[in-house]
């Protein structure tokens, strides 16, 4: 019998099943300032929906385009394949 | 393999890169294709990174990437090629345990789950009970008009989905969506066929009070008995 994936993970409290979870939307004061973690993919492997909820509701993302080169897959601005 | 999202995506510069993939394929159908592997990557799950993509493209991209993007999505809708995204409804979640979605075959989700084009995700998601947390509304209003800008870069584009959404409606009449799902894309459709601004329509349609459709309404909308 397959494992649920919620019990196969040790999620942190603020990135746990959606129905347990609070929304916390990421401040504005921490985008675009070159602090983000990039590789860090302590997300999960299943979409908590308030954190999908808050990547809608960011409002500060711009479409990025001030010349400077970039050849990176657009997923890989975002996040990484992982193992389900 | 499933899609792990970093805790902080850059979206702006995601979407620079989706555009720059856009404009390296120099055929249309090719450039569908890349959306559809975008979708594919990150998956049902992460659908909502998706749109957020288009967001920002509609609200803060030049023109010339908005309708690339906007075309590009257009000849998916137009060829049976969404790059789409399932809800679960009645309480079913979309990601089925391992051995339920090996036994089921597809049965349980494509009872449980359509394939939804943006708008319709957005709009079903905020409208009905589905697996997902609610959506709020200004979050839907935000989303739905940026969508909107976004094709409104392109009138063949928006030509095109606002037929697909017609459509959408006009079949759907009889219990894919859910009536204040149906009566809202059906609105949202009226409205921007009639010309409005992007947030008007999104206002509208987020903020008005539906009542169940009639089978007036819908014939009066769709041009045709229900």
């Amino acid at each position: 019998m397959a494992t649920p994936i919620s019990n196969s993970l040790h999620l942190p409290p603020s990135l746990g099943p959606s129905n347990t979870s609070v929304v916390q939307p990421k401040t504005p004061a921490t985008h675009g300032t070159g602090l983000e973690a990039a590789g860090d993919t302590s997300g999960l492997n299943t979409a908590p929906d308030d954190q999908a909820i808050a990547y809608l509701r960011e409002p500060a993302d711009y479409f990025d385009d001030d010349g400077s080169d970039n050849n990176n897959d657009c997923q890989s601005c975002l996040g990484s394949p992982g193992m389900a | 393999m499933s899609f792990r999202p970093f805790a902080e995506p850059k979206f702006g510069l995601a979407a620079r890169s989706l555009v720059r993939m856009l404009q390296a394929q120099p055929r249309v159908e090719d450039r569908s294709q890349v959306l559809l592997k975008l979708n594919r990557d990150l998956g049902d799950s992460w659908y909502p990174m998706y749109i957020k993509l288009l967001v920002v493209v509609g609200e803060s991209a030049p023109t010339s990437a908005q309708t690339l993007l906007a075309e590009a999505l257009a000849h998916g809708l137009q060829h049976g090629q969404t790059a789409g995204g399932t809800l679960g409804s009645w309480g079913v979640p979309v990601q089925l345990p391992a051995a339920l979605a090996v036994a089921g075959q597809g049965f349980l989700r494509m009872s449980a789950a359509r394939v939804l084009d943006p708008l319709a995700y957005l709009t079903v998601w905020f409208s009905q009970s589905t697996s997902r947390q609610p959506l709020p509304a200004e979050v839907f209003e935000k989303s739905v008009a940026a969508v909107l800008s976004l094709f409104d870069s392109s009138p063949p584009a928006r030509a095109i989905y606002q037929a697909k959404l017609r459509a959408d409606v006009a079949s759907s009449a009889e219990g894919a969506y859910s009536a204040t799902s149906l009566l809202r894309l059906g609105a949202l459709v009226e409205a921007w066929s009639a010309g409005q601004a992007p947030h008007r329509v999104a206002a509208t349609v987020a903020r008005s009070e539906l009542r169940p459709p009639t089978l007036n309404s819908l014939t009066r909308f769709t041009g045709r008995s229900v």
